[in-house]
């Protein structure tokens, strides 16, 4: 019972923090030297029709007025209209959320896939070649740039052995799947449609792990040092003068004590991964939210701008409550009040 | 749109072009105004009278087989060709045309609008000034006079795209004139239909096989698919998963004429780079012997050899190679001793310090914009002027630019219509309200002259007028034109007869593959 006051006091915070993001989004927008409207018309139209487009936007309009405006649509669920696609927030993001919401989730399984054990052979073996090697390449996550990666690896997977193939979710001569989640590999399981499916898991890789790679850095270097301080424990010297094997203690004892840590990480790396895909969804051409922010920030689209901070802040503060609430579950411990 | 509509067209008869396809936001030819957006509306909608390849000075007929004008050139009337069919199957006839007009002036946020709207066309006055007396004619009365060559080229360009009025009607929600539906559908008679697009992924288009106002053509499906980084195109091109890739750097470029699987197709574009200086507030500007220094200051030949690569030619008045009134004559060569002597003469022989706004993206031709305006700087410093660049998001430079604001400004500027007129007048007129009127220029003499021209056929009077307008402009003008842009793809050799220019682009209509 108490867990759920608090998940609902956690929900109540969280209104208050939209409304104020939602404030100081808007203010910026609104500050910025640009002009969305010309942004909208491009450099040809004349002035006439730039006054004539920003009235019929509303954008003539004293800025509280526009804002209040806006914030009784939200209360209501809508998110406006985006000056430069002249449709519904809620469309795009409809259409764009599912596909970055695919790709985050790949990479954060691969981040945890590859990262947690990795953390773990690094402990086990710390300051020896296995600790060494594993260094190296969580550092490379954590330092390569995005883009570097994944030219890197387009160029050899693809273009030159041609293992792996191109940038998009599938092939050209391949129908997408029915639209039921938006979400290509998901779509096509639903719809039971199995070479769509081997076909968008196949474009999935890359992507996935080049944007999971960087968490993967973060990963390790976290469980790492995680273990290596449970490691340290008494209750794991008990564990191991009992006689229980090496993997049990590791792994029961251990590990599951180290783990706290390493979940925040993976939580607000998750929020991170699907506000910052934009350089992979640029290169591999994946649709999805962080090019459409992008674009709409570059041509000052002030709703959409508003709707992907929205949606966001929304993630972040659902990942951080998941995180809260699995330390409940991870450490008897912790008890919420 | 029928899902697979586009299923059962193989390799063969698929050309796939790798392109940034994210500046579309809707495919409404009535309304769209972005590059994506022509290379895809003229191969789905015919249009009245369309521009001939290599031929900008006159439009040929395509679904009116011919008109007449009125003596005092504002009344136009077309006939139309019989047997038109969309590819819904329902017949074009003059009420379509009509209804393409209402709706351009109708629609609410329209940014290609004003095309129409400038020749006096408006919400109010459409219904009197087009009409249809029967089926097979349409009667366009302008409510003021108005360029003829100006208003055919206009008819040519995709805006007046001819769309199905009774799909489109069936089609609208909340007074919309099925804007809607009709950004990511199609109702148009040309050689494609509409297939799929999927923003930010792929525009993907399908022969229509109701088709009759020309050839079938031989490629069955065209697909634009999305892809912003010029490495991957070229990586897509060389994996044989793309055909033709559209944004290659000038060194790709060069490095792709060496590969015996692939050409390079180019063309002039009809735009050019320009610098801008405000009359007003910079003073230095306000006088003509430094405008013309800063000409003379400019290395062109650097810029278009070490820079562009091949990716651009010289271009030095306002009217652009390929249209009516373009002059090849070079008024500037790169003489920076004669930029300092009028400097002198100007009473700024000590130089002067100016803001130059840039864009963030890239220049005209494919070159980071950065690169051009270091040059710019570079070229100006060495006669004394100092230039500070600032580079910032084109829609603040738009803003600043626009509303009077800047002191010298770095951009680009294309063709709307292929009529010299559509550059004459924001260049060198200033009661336009368009590029003079931004740097606070206007020259009497030179807007008349200007106009005078706008009114007259392509005749060698015409012709006259346009030299005394770039002859103005080159000597007198707050623009110093960098240089005229060439469009150029990267082409793989399965794919023939291709025809490229830079207002149809591709016609799709003749192109062939192995």
């Amino acid at each position: 019972m108490s867990l759920l006051r608090y998940v609902a006091r956690r929900a109540g915070l969280t209104v208050f923090v939209i409304f104020g993001i939602t404030l100081i989004t808007f203010v910026i927008s609104h500050v910025v030297p640009a002009d969305p409207v010309v942004s909208y018309l491009g450099e040809h139209a004349p002035p006439a029709l730039v006054e004539k487009v920003r009235h019929q936007m509303g954008l003539d309009r004293p800025l509280h007025i526009q804002y209040l405006l806006y914030l009784g649509d939200l209360i209501h669920g809508n998110l406006g209209i985006s000056i430069m696609n002249n449709r519904p927030v809620s469309r795009d993001l409809a259409q764009y959320l599912p596909a970055t919401v695919e790709l985050s989730t790949a990479a954060m399984l691969v981040a945890i896939l590859i990262g947690v054990p990795t953390g773990v052979v690094s402990a086990l073996y710390k300051d020896r070649w296995p600790d060494q090697v594993a260094r190296v390449f969580a550092l490379g996550g954590t330092s390569l740039p995005v883009f570097y990666v994944a030219l890197l690896l387009l160029g050899l997977l693809y273009s030159r052995l041609g293992i792996l193939p191109g940038p998009g979710q599938l092939g050209i001569y391949t129908s997408p799947p029915p639209n039921i989640t938006g979400m290509v590999a998901v779509d096509a399981l639903l719809s039971g449609n199995w070479a769509t499916l081997g076909e968008a898991l196949q474009h999935l890789i890359l992507p996935a792990f080049v944007l999971g790679y960087y968490s993967t850095g973060l990963i390790t270097r976290m469980t790492r040092g995680s273990l290596l301080e449970v490691l340290r424990q008494d209750y794991v010297r008990t564990a191991r003068a009992k006689g229980v094997a090496e993997g049990r203690v590791v792994l029961r004892h251990a590990l599951r004590n180290a783990l706290l840590p390493i979940v925040t990480v993976i939580g607000l790396t998750y929020g991170s991964l699907l506000s910052g895909a934009v350089l992979t969804e640029t290169i591999f051409s994946w649709p999805g939210l962080g090019r459409y922010v992008t674009n709409s920030m570059v041509s000052v689209d002030i709703p959409a701008v508003l709707g992907v901070t929205l949606v966001i802040a929304l993630i972040y503060s659902v990942a951080n409550l998941a995180v809260d609430v699995l330390y409940a579950y991870l450490d008897p411990q912790i008890r919420y009040t | 749109m029928p899902g697979g509509l586009a299923a059962g067209y193989g390799p063969q008869q698929t050309v796939v072009i790798a392109r940034d396809i994210t500046d579309a936001v809707t495919l409404d030819p009535n309304i769209a105004y972005e590059l994506s957006a022509s290379l895809t509306d003229p191969q789905i909608y015919s249009t009245l009278v369309r521009f001939a390849r290599g031929n900008l000075t006159q439009p040929r007929p395509e679904v009116a087989t011919s008109w007449e004008v009125s003596k005092d050139g504002r009344i136009y009337t077309f006939h139309l060709k019989k047997g038109v069919v969309f590819a819904s199957g329902n017949p074009l006839t003059a009420d379509d045309v009509v209804y393409t007009l209402q709706r351009i002036v109708n629609l609410p946020k329209d940014p290609a609008a004003w095309l129409i709207t400038q020749m006096g066309i408006d919400d109010k006055s459409v219904s009197s000034a087009v009409t249809a007396p029967d089926p097979s004619t349409v009667v366009i009365t302008l409510p003021k006079p108005f360029s003829p060559g100006a208003f055919l080229s206009i008819m040519a360009n995709p805006v007046a795209g001819i769309v199905d009025g009774v799909t489109v009607k069936a089609h609208v929600a909340n007074n919309d004139w099925g804007a809607g539906w009709l950004a990511d559908h199609s109702a148009g008679s040309g050689p494609f239909q509409l297939a799929r697009w999927e923003r930010n992924v792929t525009i993907e288009m399908v022969a229509n096989p109701r088709y009759n106002l020309g050839p079938a053509p031989q490629i069955k499906r065209i697909v634009l698919t999305n892809i912003q980084e010029n490495s991957v195109q070229r990586e897509m091109l060389s994996r044989g998963d793309a055909d033709i890739a559209w944004d290659l750097s000038a060194s790709q470029l060069a490095a792709l004429k060496g590969e015996p699987r692939f050409y390079v197709a180019q063309t002039p574009d009809l735009a050019m780079q320009y610098l801008g200086m405000d009359v007003k507030n910079v003073p230095a500007f306000g006088k003509a012997e430094v405008r013309r220094a800063v000409k003379y200051a400019i290395d062109y030949d650097g810029i278009i050899n070490d820079l562009l690569n091949g990716n651009g030619t010289p271009l030095q008045v306002v009217i652009p190679k390929g249209l009516f009134g373009y002059e090849p004559t070079v008024y500037f060569k790169h003489d920076p001793a004669k930029a300092k002597s009028l400097l002198a003469e100007g009473g700024f022989a000590s130089g002067f310090t100016v803001e130059l706004l840039a864009g963030t993206g890239a220049a005209a031709g494919g070159i980071a914009t950065a690169d051009l305006a270091a040059k710019v700087k570079n070229d100006l410093g060495a006669v004394g002027i100092t230039v500070n660049v600032r580079q910032v998001a084109q829609s603040e430079l738009l803003k600043a630019y626009r509303g009077q604001q800047s002191q010298m400004v770095m951009l680009s500027w294309f063709v709307d219509y292929p009529d010299p007129d559509d550059f004459a007048k924001p260049f060198g007129d200033c009661t336009q309200k368009s590029l003079a009127w931004r740097l606070n220029y206007c020259n009497d003499p030179l807007t008349k002259l200007v106009g005078q021209a706008a009114e007259m056929q392509n005749t060698p009077e015409r012709g006259a007028i346009y030299k005394k307008v770039n002859d103005a402009m080159a000597q007198d003008g707050p623009f110093a034109i960098l240089y005229q842009p060439v469009l150029s793809l990267g082409v793989s050799k399965r794919v023939q007869n291709l025809l490229f220019d830079p207002v149809n682009f591709i016609d799709y209509n003749y192109l062939t593959k192995q």
